[in-house]
């Protein structure tokens, strides 16, 4: 018959602990714990492996979402190529990617006020294809970075999409901008 | 979680880019990683 398992360390602290976050008096315990117990051993192992598969799926730009420019610098840094377009609200900007793109960056520009949590919703003929919500601040150059995967932008037909911008500010949403997307398909050299 | 296991920026430097507290980003970063892997494992507790 097998014990309740041992959860003295769970996610929160395996997380400070990879981050490098945490004390050097608590790294020496949580290390003899996890050297000592194999519940704990175990999801130590499982969250490493799902770190490692977070790197993977970010350095092959399979993930999109809200990013940073220190994101980005590091993406730039493993090669992975990103076009980038800056759009100002009421933009309507003709977009593509060329064939070896593996990422686009919306560099969104407008009044983000204190506001550091966001919400981008992506609607084609009125229908809503995407939405994602993260925390994120604007970069020093005034514009909050939406990466999108290119292999989806090639899918596409030829289409256009309009990206909102929504704050959630002291409880309340407030719509920033609007911008156009007029998608133009792939592009070969 | 990007920031810290891919860029490898510490809290403090995260909190300055994302315009919260240093307490503010281990709080969002937990949030995020629990419901990374509820989102890859399912419900299969911690």
């Amino acid at each position: 018959m097998k014990g309740p398992e041992c959860q003295r360390i769970g996610l929160a602290e395996l997380t400070d602990y990879a981050a490098g976050e945490l004390p050097d008096g608590q790294v020496a315990a949580i290390e003899d714990h996890l050297f000592a117990c194999s519940d704990c051993g175990a999801r130590a192992g499982e969250f490493d492996t799902f770190v490692r598969a977070i790197r993977r799926a970010v350095r092959s730009a399979e993930v999109g979402g809200f990013m940073t420019d220190a994101v980005l610098n590091r993406l730039a840094r493993d090669g992975v190529r990103v076009r980038s377009y800056a759009l100002s609200p009421d933009a309507v900007v003709p977009c593509a990617v060329w064939e070896d793109d593996e990422l686009m960056a919306l560099r969104l520009r407008g009044d983000f006020g204190n506001a550091s949590e966001f919400t981008l919703s992506q609607r084609m003929a009125g229908s809503e294809v995407s939405r994602a919500t993260g925390q994120v601040a604007a970069s020093s150059h005034g514009e909050l970075i939406f990466a999108i995967p290119a292999a989806w932008i090639r899918q596409l037909p030829e289409v256009q999409v309009e990206v909102l911008l929504t704050a959630h500010e002291n409880g309340q949403d407030r719509l920033i901008a609007s911008y156009t997307l007029l998608h133009g398909g792939s592009l070969h050299r | 979680v990007l920031l810290t296991f891919y860029a490898d920026r510490e809290a403090p430097r995260i909190a300055e880019d994302l315009g919260v507290s240093p307490g503010a980003v281990r709080t969002i970063r937990h949030r995020a990683m629990a419901r990374l892997r509820e989102c890859v494992l399912g419900g299969v507790p911690a």
